[in-house]
């Protein structure tokens, strides 16, 4: 990821990606999102954008395909054709819809109860302006650890999305994301690297691979500060600047404490 | 229908949530008459004002209410959480969360 980062960047625009290659003959290439099962807080489905009407819904800029969402069921409304939920999860209010069908669990279906936490797998919709979710799987959820994972997962998606640089796909199921946003924020990352003084997303790539690389990290247990400070506060023009970007890493998840305050791993 | 966005909090983001409607997800140690005291995800305890009638039927529960001006929260609804909660890593995913309001 990193050749690609930096070798893709550096030469001329339109080589870095063999996608380029294959829209030379006037219709721009095919994406299919539906394969894209992205997880999601109700709020980023209620400020989802659409880029013309019926268009199709984007969240940070990336078009949606299915969203998985854990929330609370707060109204049934039932009839022979159809059941909508009214869910929430605390950041917002949603409508799903459901249709019957023969592969339903009936002992599932009767446990959907108001108040209980479900899972719900489907596509965003509308109708009349108003979004809703088109229901694939209904589920209601037996371990509550269930909650702070898709939180969790949620952020992680997010901050792959709209991060312009130095995200790793390489054992990441949401490969696509990262690489859709850096094709989209090349050209404003590049421009930034030519005015900026210092190159701190090169720096942030090098200090994780000096971290993932380091003889002290082979058990994972993280590399202390001082090999860092050593290493790379010269390149950044001081020790503040390099603690600066190190709590900016921290924030973005990229970067953590292992055995200590002193002790860093880096996620990717 | 109209329901109230809720933050996820724990005991120290109480004083900045007074007045508010929030999230709160602890581990039930007492309850004396209708106040019910929690272990919060970031260790500090937490006053509940039971709902009438209200039912606590696990360890962990999740009580959504609002913040009184003395940081107890007043129950408006609750839901069993297991006997198995992981409150560290749950602290954690709130603390983060907080940071991205346009994703919660």
């Amino acid at each position: 990821m990193s050749n690609y980062n930096r070798g893709g960047y550096g030469s001329s625009q339109g080589q870095g990606y063999v996608q380029d290659s294959f829209g030379n003959d006037g219709a721009p290439p095919k994406k299919n999102y539906s394969h894209i099962l992205r997880p999601v807080t109700i709020k980023q489905i209620l400020e989802a954008t659409q880029t013309q009407a019926d268009g199709d819904y984007k969240i940070d800029e990336q078009d949606i395909g299915q969203v998985t969402l854990i929330a609370v069921i707060r109204n049934i409304n039932s009839s022979a054709t159809q059941s909508n939920y009214t869910l929430e999860d605390g950041t917002g209010v949603i409508d799903v819809r459901k249709f019957p069908s023969e592969h339903d669990d009936a002992e599932e279906i009767d446990s959907l109860a108001q108040g209980t936490y479900v899972r719900v797998v489907g596509m965003v919709k509308s109708f009349n302006q108003k979004q809703y979710v088109q229901v694939h799987a209904i589920r209601p959820i037996s371990d509550m650890n269930e909650i702070t994972h898709h939180n969790l997962e949620v952020l992680y998606v997010h901050v792959s999305a709209t991060r312009s640089k130095g995200a790793s796909s390489s054992s990441s199921a949401y490969g696509q994301y990262n690489n859709n946003s850096m094709q989209m924020q090349g050209v404003t990352s590049t421009d930034t690297h030519m005015r900026g003084g210092f190159d701190t997303d090169a720096v942030a790539q090098d200090l994780s691979e000096f971290i993932r690389n380091h003889p002290d990290n082979k058990n994972g247990m993280g590399v202390h500060r001082q090999h860092i400070f050593a290493n790379f506060k010269h390149r950044l023009g001081g020790e503040q600047k390099l603690i600066e970007l190190m709590a900016k890493l921290e924030d973005d998840g990229l970067l953590y404490n292992t055995e200590d305050e002193d002790h860093f791993n880096t996620t990717h | 229908m109209t329901l109230p966005t809720t933050k996820r909090i724990n005991s120290a983001m109480l004083q900045s949530t007074i007045g508010e409607t929030v999230r709160f997800v602890g581990e039930l140690k007492g309850r004396q008459d209708n106040i019910a005291t929690f272990l919060s995800s970031d260790k500090g305890t937490v006053m509940v004002h039971m709902s009438d009638g209200a039912q606590y039927g696990t360890k962990f529960m999740e009580i959504i209410g609002t913040v009184n001006g003395d940081r107890s929260i007043n129950e408006m609804t609750s839901t069993n959480f297991g006997h198995s909660f992981d409150l560290e890593t749950y602290d954690a995913m709130i603390v983060k969360a907080q940071k991205f309001p346009s994703v919660f």
